[in-house]
């Protein structure tokens, strides 16, 4: 499992990666692909996952349905139309910044 | 599939409610995700009370608080700011009216010896000094001020 510093400023990107591969994802099953694609190394707290899903719907990036399921409410979020643009560039940069990091860890000193 | 039963969720959901998770929408978000690992437990043979009290380790109640409170923090952090920024954009225009309005009294007062074009320029800027702390800057620093109030409150 990774410190709590370390995943912080990630939790937003991969949040946006799960919901960019499905057409929509509730915030349970967000935190289980997340465990289980990392095979456990990466756990998403609910405080962590909820103000942020909050946030990203607040701003427009991301749109909620909600349904009926086992005698609650279940909030389905997917990523709207207006937040698309916003979510790849997001990623792009989170990938950019995940090969800046593979650069300062493997240097190749000529 | 382990179906909870309807007392069984209002069990949980007053236990949120209890912790100060009042947010109604997060709420919903909360109680679902609380829901699904008590039904994992269910399915692993646990009783409702046991899985209920393995669950509520990932949300004690100073979980629960941080869920509510930065929530709460995202959602009204750009509208918190734009009334700070207010508070000292207005504050500081309602101060440069104010001493334009004596830099007016003196210039054309005593330098100018020109008393009535100053009363009417020092005059304009009192009012409009006047106006800017009235309307703006008090009921937002009042506004601000109740905010943080009600948020402590809260807490």
């Amino acid at each position: 499992m990774y410190s709590k510093e370390l995943i912080k400023g990630t939790i937003k990107p991969i949040i946006l990666k799960m919901l960019s591969e499905k057409d929509s994802m509730y915030g349970y099953e967000i935190v289980q692909a997340v465990k289980a694609l990392s095979q456990g190394k990466i756990h998403i707290k609910e405080g962590s996952l909820y103000p942020i899903l909050h946030s990203l719907k607040k701003d427009g990036v991301l749109e909620t349905e909600s349904r009926e399921v086992g005698g609650r409410i279940r909030k389905y979020y997917s990523i709207s139309q207006k937040g698309t643009p916003q979510v790849e560039a997001s990623l792009n940069e989170f990938s950019d910044f995940v090969q800046t990091l593979q650069l300062i860890l493997n240097p190749k000193i000529a | 599939m382990h179906n909870l039963k309807d007392y069984e969720i209002a069990h949980m959901r007053d236990y949120l409610i209890q912790h100060g998770l009042s947010y109604e929408d997060v709420q919903d978000d909360v109680l679902d995700h609380l829901c699904c690992e008590v039904e994992d437990l269910l399915k692993e043979g646990k009783a409702f009370e046991e899985a209920f009290e393995e669950a509520r380790k990932d949300f004690s109640p100073e979980e629960i608080a941080t869920i509510q409170s930065d929530t709460l923090y995202y959602l009204t952090i750009k509208r918190t700011c734009i009334m700070i920024k207010g508070i000292f954009i207005s504050a500081y225009l309602a101060l440069a009216l104010f001493a334009f309005s004596f830099g007016f009294d003196f210039l054309f007062g005593v330098a100018l010896n020109d008393p009535a074009t100053g009363n009417l320029l020092s005059g304009l800027c009192k009012f409009m000094g006047v106006s800017i702390f009235s309307f703006a800057f008090l009921p937002l620093f009042v506004l601000y001020g109740y905010k943080r109030f009600m948020k402590q409150l809260a807490t």
